[in-house]
């Protein structure tokens, strides 16, 4: 087993346990990564293994005066934008102010009106106001699902909250790395949270029904 | 509503904060095969690649080019000789055997004469003759015979021109083209005994 310095310095003689000892250690949480901006397996894969060749080629440059982790998370994450900027023309051209949020919702049409434990609440009265952390949180969401709602989320929007949210970019460096505007920024991520929210409170209803249809089964 | 917002970052932040997916552990292989391409493309003195690669290519394709160039200079052919020519060589030829004799036993007399004759026509380039003719040394008592024999050469524009014979009698019917006349030691008889008897 090397240790992570070992590792580094072997990766900067290009030795080849090495470098398979640093891909081994930090494929997994990359790949976590790569999966939030990428909505396809084999894109993401793509983004993985460029990503990791860029890291193999550039580690002469890691001073050593940071975190490693973050150093190669950096690299990922530049690396999944510039995917994004490349590929672009192969995705929609949706423009995002004309996007019906309500299209890319569940249909909620087909529920029972069944009561939710003790909020009393039915899903058709559900709305962004009555709903709460509470119920979202009791839904208790995996990370597959949550996973689903964030590729559910138009590319630009998604793009946007993933920075902010996940990696704490702020609006100024999300503005620089995607080469728009800051004020776009900052309307992007509120419009990203709002349609996020709405999915949440559709699928925890779902969710809450669901269940509680089993218990009174 | 803000709270909402809040706790739904904090709910994505924490779910994929430290997310990691150990399900794609055997894609080292792949990674390997881009790695090796990539190292491939990069100079270094440790390792093989393509400034190698195209550093033996240029010795090999320049030595082949070497050895190529020395085996065509060293096996040329020959420049070939005309087909038609018939050489006969002046060892095949009897010594000449130049009497001081009178005009009587010229017949008899054999003369040096190297013959090449051909029936091709002559060509611009080629300046090769026909009918080499080796002349003694000393022939001046023949000057006559002799004169004849170098006066073929003043003939040989002629396509038609007759048969050479240095012993003055018919040898072979060929065309003659060019005549060049070669000096040679011919071996002298001296007869003046038999002369002297004779008066």
């Amino acid at each position: 087993m090397l240790y992570e310095k070992e590792i580094i310095n072997g990766c900067k003689k290009y030795h080849k346990d090495a470098q398979k000892a640093l891909y081994e250690k930090y494929a997994p949480m990359m790949y976590g990564i790569c999966i939030r901006y990428a909505s396809r397996e084999n894109e993401v894969k793509d983004i993985l293994q460029e990503g990791f060749l860029k890291v193999f080629s550039q580690i002469n440059s890691f001073k050593e005066l940071g975190s490693f982790e973050g150093w190669i998370k950096r690299i990922i994450v530049n690396h999944s934008i510039n995917y994004y900027h490349k590929n672009r023309k192969h995705y929609k051209h949706l423009d995002i102010d004309n996007i019906n949020e309500s299209e890319i919702f569940y249909d909620s049409s087909d529920i029972e009106d069944i009561t939710i434990d003790k909020n009393s609440i039915s899903p058709r009265e559900l709305n962004q106001d009555n709903i709460t952390a509470e119920i979202i949180e009791k839904a208790g969401f995996t990370h597959k699902e949550l996973l689903e709602i964030l590729n559910r989320l138009p590319e630009p929007f998604r793009l946007v909250f993933n920075l902010h949210c996940i990696e704490h970019y702020k609006h100024d460096e999300i503005a620089e790395l995607l080469k728009i505007d800051i004020g776009t920024s900052r309307t992007r991520l509120l419009r990203a949270r709002k349609i996020i929210r709405e999915m949440l409170c559709e699928m925890s209803v779902l969710k809450l029904s669901h269940e509680m249809h089993i218990e009174i089964k | 509503m803000t709270e909402d917002l809040k706790n739904i970052d904090i709910l994505f932040s924490k779910a994929f904060e430290n997310f990691k997916d150990d399900s794609h552990e055997q894609d080292w292989q792949q990674m390997s095969v881009a790695l090796n391409r990539q190292n491939f493309m990069r100079f270094g003195i440790t390792h093989f690649n393509i400034y190698y690669a195209a550093i033996i290519t240029l010795i090999t394709g320049l030595s082949f080019y070497i050895a190529a160039n020395k085996y065509i200079s060293t096996n040329a052919p020959e420049p070939k000789k005309p087909r038609n020519e018939e050489s006969i060589p002046a060892t095949s030829l009897d010594h000449p055997i130049i009497n001081y004799d009178t005009t009587r036993n010229s017949a008899k007399r054999q003369s040096p004469v190297l013959m090449k004759m051909s029936t091709q026509l002559p060509s611009k380039t080629s300046q090769k003759p026909d009918v080499i003719i080796d002349r003694g040394t000393d022939i001046s008592n023949n000057t006559l015979k002799n004169d004849r024999i170098t006066n073929l050469k003043s003939n040989e524009n002629d396509s038609t021109s007759e048969t050479v014979a240095t012993t003055g009698k018919i040898v072979e019917k060929k065309k003659i083209q060019r005549v060049t006349i070669v000096k040679k030691n011919p071996v002298i008889l001296n007869d003046t005994v038999i002369k002297y008897k004779r008066k």
